[in-house]
């Protein structure tokens, strides 16, 4: 299964406490535990807000994405989204349940 | 500290009082901390006498945020020309030198004791300097023109903060000064010496790990105000250019933020604190980039901004 196989759902690592701050469009989280400090884009800040909420596979986290911003399909978001949970799940910002 | 230890200087010690008191540990007040160097040789007491005179004493008994040792050496092995070496606190050889480097070897520790321990400052690698309408940091990596700026902004009605070293207090978000000479380094000797005659430097010390130096010595009206410190106003980003015209272009905010936190000292040590501090720091402040290659220019340039930020 491998990071956003339909079956597997995230959620935000509950344990990361992070920091945030924002300019514009660019967010800024630093991480305690690492003293790692991230920037992120947009879709990445939505990505993990979403999932402080509630555990979505990929699937349920694109849909939500499209129904909130009331767009059509996007093959190019699917991709970037897709792309996104990878790079959280290597910062160790979301957690596979 | 009282206000009479904090008139009598370097200067006001007599000869043998000064070596006496080196003997056994002469603190000096330098910005914040308090310094306490020690030698038997008299070539230290020369060396501070001459390049540190307007630094305020501190009391036998201060506690010393930094201490630097001079070994003593026989006259033969001065004879032979064998290295001098300096220690710290830990007692061991920080540094062995040849002879003329002293000055520049004291600097470098003092550097080292600073960087690696006063984390009660966010410290960020940038020089500072103020006006009466607050303070300018000037952050850059070594070769950026910092120094160079900095040292004739000093001249130029600026007061001397630091040329590297921004001390940012966390609880009053005030920057701190650090005034020290400033090391010049290579074309950056002549071209101080060219722009500003009336500039006092110590010897010119060829061959160190970082090629010429030359050291800036502040003027007794930098030392004397050591303790006020200053709101941060602006953050300017100098890039010395060959034959540039002045320009200054904002930064925005999120640039800025993370050049900051790549160029700073203790930021990752100092955790969400750090994190928080520089932003903070980014908000209170407005960030431009400086091209420069004319320092009277640039120093016009950043006069007028930092008159029109307190208007």
């Amino acid at each position: 299964m491998n990071a956003t196989s339909p079956e597997r759902r995230w959620r935000a690592d509950p344990a990361a406490r992070l920091v945030w701050r924002r300019w514009g469009e660019a967010h800024f989280a630093f991480d305690p535990r690492s003293s790692q400090t991230h920037f992120l884009n947009e879709l990445a800040v939505e990505l993990y807000s979403q999932l402080q909420n509630a555990p979505l596979t990929a699937d349920e986290l694109y849909r939500a994405v499209l129904a909130r911003h009331d767009i059509d399909a996007d093959e190019a978001l699917r991709e970037a989204l897709d792309a996104t949970i990878m790079v959280l799940d290597r910062l160790g910002l979301i957690v596979a349940t | 500290m009282t206000a009479a230890e904090k008139r009598t200087t370097l200067r006001d010690l007599p000869r043998e009082a000064l070596a006496q008191r080196l003997a056994r540990g002469l603190r000096l007040h330098v910005g914040p901390f308090v310094v306490c160097f020690t030698a038997r040789d008299p070539v230290l007491a020369a060396c501070l006498a001459a390049h540190y005179p307007d630094y305020p004493l501190a009391p036998d008994d201060s506690f010393a945020d930094a201490r630097i040792a001079l070994r003593d050496q026989g006259r033969w092995a001065r004879w032979r020309g064998h290295p001098r070496v300096i220690s710290l606190e830990d007692d061991g050889n920080f540094a062995r030198f040849p002879a003329e480097q002293l000055l520049a070897q004291i600097e470098w520790g003092l550097n080292w004791c600073i960087a690696m321990r006063a984390n009660q400052y966010l410290m960020l690698h940038g020089g500072v300097v103020a006006r009466e309408e607050g303070a300018m940091i000037l952050p850059g990596l070594p070769g950026a023109g910092k120094s160079t700026l900095t040292a004739y902004l000093m001249h130029r009605g600026w007061r001397l903060f630091s040329d590297e070293f921004t001390l940012l207090a966390p609880d009053s978000r005030m920057l701190q000064p650090f005034p020290r000479l400033i090391p010049l380094k290579n074309e950056s000797i002549d071209v101080i010496a060219r722009e500003v005659p009336e500039a006092r430097f110590g010897p010119r010390i060829p061959n160190t790990r970082k090629g010429l130096v030359a050291h800036l010595c502040p003027g007794a009206e930098h030392l004397r105000r050591m303790h006020e410190s200053a709101g941060p106003r602006l953050i300017v980003f100098p890039r010395y250019v060959a034959g540039a015209q002045t320009e200054l272009s904002t930064v925005p905010a999120a640039e800025a933020f993370a050049e900051l936190t790549n160029n700073a000292f203790n930021y990752v040590l100092l955790g969400a604190q750090g994190f928080e501090l520089v932003a903070d720091l980014v908000d209170a402040t407005r960030c431009y980039r400086l091209r420069y290659s004319d320092l009277a220019d640039a120093n016009a340039h950043l006069t007028a901004l930092m008159r029109a930020m307190a208007d």
